[in-house]
């Protein structure tokens, strides 16, 4: 998605769902422009001073901070950031106050605002912040700032790009294409075959006026009576194959059709899936993008096979029969459809009545299933304080106030059908009341038999189709709804584009460069700050600082999980950008804190980056990485199953298999990201030996919070806020009395010593 | 034995302060119990997020301290509060709520599992998509339509 569809889709995201503005006012930006000023940033207090909602723009230029409201310019406050010596953010229950401080702690600005503009403030504090550290940065664009910041919530939770339903009832038929043909063929099947429902009832009627009713009046010879009988006997038996054909070839074609398209969905989401980057799956829920992959795409598989057909067919079955009632009668036939609106209607309304009553059932069974996954995981934890009894209670009165919701839900139903059956039959009861009268001569224009049991023939086709379109925005909502959570998935850019001339590095020798890297998740936030450092082939570099560094940072974008937001890195004198990703991380190895073994044997998760891998080799990995010993312990030995329902590793197991996985791929850059942090110290033993014979012949990347496991590295980096601070062997850093190294360093060798006592 | 009673004030940015080692330093006022004992048990926290003084009970500090607290309370420790709900609706996968709230309009979002959640002491609570809370102290109070608008979320 381009930047501009992006501030666009926000934009439209804001107008839509919150009563604020979707972007700085035309008067405030006009105003600042004319007087020279660069809009850097901007946010919307949404409190006024006395807490009501009252909102006001608060600007970022280059020079000012400025307070505007509706009112005239004259009376904006308008602050020097250069007055500004200090920027304090509180936050409260359901809001946030940032004050703006000046010379001797005097406050020049205060904003309260609730935590939908948390974000927007968060952005701006850094701002102002960055400058009193002695970093100015200067946001390039923003009105994509703001939108984004106020819209993301909206756009994470709701999992949509906001568009009308039409649009994305249409982007779904558009799956159709391929299958033009069979599109044509069930549809014109299912046409025909409405179309031949019909045709019974009017056959009954030639056979009553034009066969019956003469012969019983002597008016027809036997001879004519058996040849008409016969012939329509024949049709209508011709007619039933027809339409039996046609259903099973609308059948078969829209089943198979809607499945192919849903084939094709999840395909193209699952493919587009693999290449969004680490920060989409950090944002979603595991549960939800599964979802997405299986139930979403099966239920448009239920809406483009048999709802939109269904659909289409009750309308022209309900046109065909009234046209068809009025043709044979106008009288009876306005009689039987003129009440179809107050169907529609009744439809309606109990419609909104049920989902009320189920909407409440629902949070009902919310209730029910917290008390299911509160006391499920924690089991251990009721027994210990022998609570069985009151979750028991707790249980058992959620499930009585479900099953009350529920049986709320089923009273309306079973109300509202017979209801509606009854107010059916009493126009049926109208239809066969004024047709009998005419039937019999005694009311009204005269009225064939023939006519009068095609009606009621008719009457009984009525109620499906009426049914069908009650249904209807219910299932083109659900449909909606999961197309909506497809096609977020499918239209998330992957976050690295990959050049159109890309190099493959064969094999990569392992030299890194840093050259004055910047790098900020959302535009910002500065997380590394003009970064330079080389790493040459075969060298191990410890990466050693504080939460929040940049450590981590420095990884992902070596293994090109994200893209740098300024400067360079190149790996063998190539740029970074330029190589083929595949490829080059082909060649570049994890070794992760929380190892993730897939569900499959010990073998398939060693052979995982190398699934041809020769057995032989599998073993001499296991061995490099200590895991050969406890592998040959398990009855299955290599073909133990792990992962879900399988086989359970303790976490240094996990651990060296992860290893020998690395050993096998045989990395050129290995990257090892506290890969020892959550074992005890006799795994760790084992694990580190593991790693020193991993680390052999390679270039090495690893972050360790235990500084004692990086002594070996040949180089430590030391990080602070994005920065490089220190930068040598152990003994070096150590030999730095005031050094961030020998401070870490001496708290660890303190917290060791205290626990050793 | 029981702590001394901290002495606070307003400072002169209209923020909470509290007198520590004898000098004053700026505070935010949490609740510790925000429905359960909604006037009593604040915690006062300093700039790095330390526990500056616990008031168990603002009856027991001074006048102007007491003065002070209620106002640095009002001003973050409160939320939204709902007296009327125009709509309630939904829009794939938010629930939309149009509400008029004592500080003005309002329109928020829930996603759709998110349900009200009664409080102790009576009253509800909804919590929004940016975690900001709406509160409904007294349902049956509401005027017939927010009453029907809200039949199906609290009971």
């Amino acid at each position: 998605m381009s930047s501009s569809t992006k501030l666009s889709n926000d934009q439209s995201l804001i107008r839509r769902f919150l009563d604020q503005p979707a972007e700085l006012a035309a008067p405030v930006r006009a105003v600042l422009l004319a007087e020279g000023e660069s809009i850097r940033l901007y946010v919307w207090a949404d409190f006024d001073a006395s807490l009501q909602l009252n909102g006001r723009w608060v600007v970022v230029t280059d020079s000012l901070v400025v307070i505007a409201d509706d009112g005239d310019a004259s009376g904006w406050s308008r602050i020097r950031r250069e007055e500004i010596r200090q920027v304090r953010e509180d936050s409260g229950m359901s809001g946030g106050w940032l004050g703006l401080y000046g010379e001797e702690e005097k406050l020049v600005a205060g904003f309260t605002f609730t935590n939908r503009q948390k974000r927007a403030f968060e952005q701006l504090r850094f701002l102002l912040q960055q400058q009193l550290d002695g970093h100015p940065v200067k946001p390039s664009n923003p009105d994509e700032l703001y939108a984004e910041a106020v819209a993301s919530r909206i756009r994470d939770a709701q999992s949509t790009v906001a568009k009308n339903q039409m649009a994305v009832i249409w982007r779904l038929l558009g799956y159709f294409k391929p299958y033009r043909k069979e599109v044509v063929i069930g549809s014109v099947a299912a046409g025909i075959m409405t179309l031949l429902n019909l045709a019974p009832p009017y056959f009954t009627k030639y056979l009553l006026d034009q066969v019956i009713r003469p012969v019983g009046e002597g008016k027809l010879r036997p001879e004519n009576v058996v040849k008409t009988a016969v012939g329509v006997i024949a049709l209508l038996g011709l007619i039933f194959v027809v339409r039996e054909f046609c259903l099973w070839l609308r059948l078969r074609k829209m089943a198979f059709l809607g499945e192919l398209v849903a084939h094709d969905l999840r395909q193209e989401v699952y493919a587009h899936l693999q290449k969004l980057s680490l920060g989409f799956f950090s944002k979603k829920q595991t549960g939800s993008l599964i979802t997405r992959v299986s139930s979403d795409t099966d239920r448009l598989w239920e809406f483009l096979a048999f709802g939109v057909v269904e659909a289409s067919l009750s309308v022209l079955m309900l046109a065909g029969l009234g046209g068809m009632l009025i043709w044979m009668d106008w009288q009876l036939g306005l009689v039987m459809t003129l009440p179809v609106p107050l169907f529609l209607v009744a439809y309606y309304f109990h419609g909104k009545v049920i989902h009320r009553r189920f909407l409440r059932a629902w949070r009902k069974w919310s209730d029910l299933t917290a008390v299911l996954s509160d006391t499920i995981p924690g089991m251990r934890v009721v027994k210990s304080f022998s609570q069985e009894d009151r979750e028991k209670a707790r249980f058992d009165k959620r499930n009585d106030i479900a099953l009350a919701s529920f049986n709320a839900v089923h009273q309306s139903w079973t109300s509202f059908w017979p209801l509606l059956m009854i107010a059916f039959h009493v126009i049926l009861l109208a239809v066969w009341a004024m047709a009998l009268a005419r039937v019999l001569g005694l009311w009204g224009p005269p009225l064939t038999l023939g006519t009068f049991v095609a009606f009621l023939l008719y009457m009984g086709l009525f109620f499906y189709p009426l049914e069908v379109i009650g249904q209807i925005t219910r299932m083109m909502n659900r449909a909606v709804s999961s197309a909506h959570r497809v096609f977020e998935v499918i239209d998330t850019e992957p976050p690295v584009a990959e050049s159109s001339d890309a190099v493959r590095l064969d094999p990569v020798r392992g030299a890194i460069r840093f050259e004055q890297v910047s790098f900020s998740y959302d535009g910002v936030r500065q997380i590394l700050r003009r970064l330079d450092f080389e790493i040459r082939p075969g060298e191990m570099i410890g990466l050693v600082g504080p939460s929040g560094a940049g450590k981590s940072t420095i990884i992902n974008l070596i293994a090109r999980f994200y893209e740098v937001s300024g400067g360079r890195i190149s790996i063998d004198g190539v740029d970074l950008k330029r190589l083929d990703t595949g490829h080059y991380r082909r060649q570049v190895g994890m070794v992760q804190q929380e190892p993730f073994l897939f569900h499959g044997t010990l073998l398939d998760n060693i052979r995982y980056g190398l699934p041809e891998a020769d057995l032989s080799k599998v073993i001499a990995a296991a061995r490099a990485a200590n895991a050969h010993d406890f592998i040959c312990r398990l009855p299955l030995g290599y073909e133990t199953v792990v992962g879900e329902r399988g086989h359970t590793l303790s976490g240094g197991e996990r651990q060296r298999i992860s290893i020998a996985r690395a050993v096998l791929h045989d990395p050129r850059i290995l990257i090892l990201d506290e890969a020892t942090s959550n074992v005890d110290t006799e795994t760790e033993r084992n694990i580190q030996e593991a790693l020193d014979r991993l680390v052999q012949g390679r270039t090495v990347v690893a972050i360790a919070h235990r500084l004692s496991t990086l002594q070996r590295a040949s180089r430590l980096l030391v990080i602070k806020e994005g920065v490089l601070v220190e930068e040598g062997t152990h003994a070096e850093l150590l030999a730095l009395p005031a050094g961030l190294y020998r401070k870490l360093h001496d708290l660890q060798q303190q917290l060791h010593a205290n626990f050793a006592v | 034995m029981s702590e001394p009673h901290p002495q606070l004030r307003t400072g002169a940015d209209g923020r909470l302060q509290c007198k520590s080692a004898g000098s004053w330093i700026p505070v935010r006022v949490v609740r510790c119990f925000p429905w359960v004992s909604a006037d009593r048990f604040f915690s006062l926290r300093d700039r790095d997020g330390k526990e500056a003084a616990l008031v168990e009970q603002p009856a027991d500090l001074d006048g102007l301290s007491r003065k002070a607290l209620g106002l640095a309370v009002a001003a973050s420790a409160s939320c939204l509060e709902i007296r009327k709900i125009r709509r309630i609706g939904q829009d794939i996968e938010l629930r939309v709520w149009e509400v008029e709230t004592r500080a003005g309009g309002r329109k928020f979002q829930t996603e759709l599992d998110t349900w009200p959640e009664p409080i102790p002491g009576g009253g509800w609570i909804v919590r929004d998509i940016t975690g900001d809370l709406y509160r409904i102290p007294r349902p049956e109070e509401l005027d017939q339509t927010s009453k029907s608008l809200l039949w199906a979320f609290l009971d």
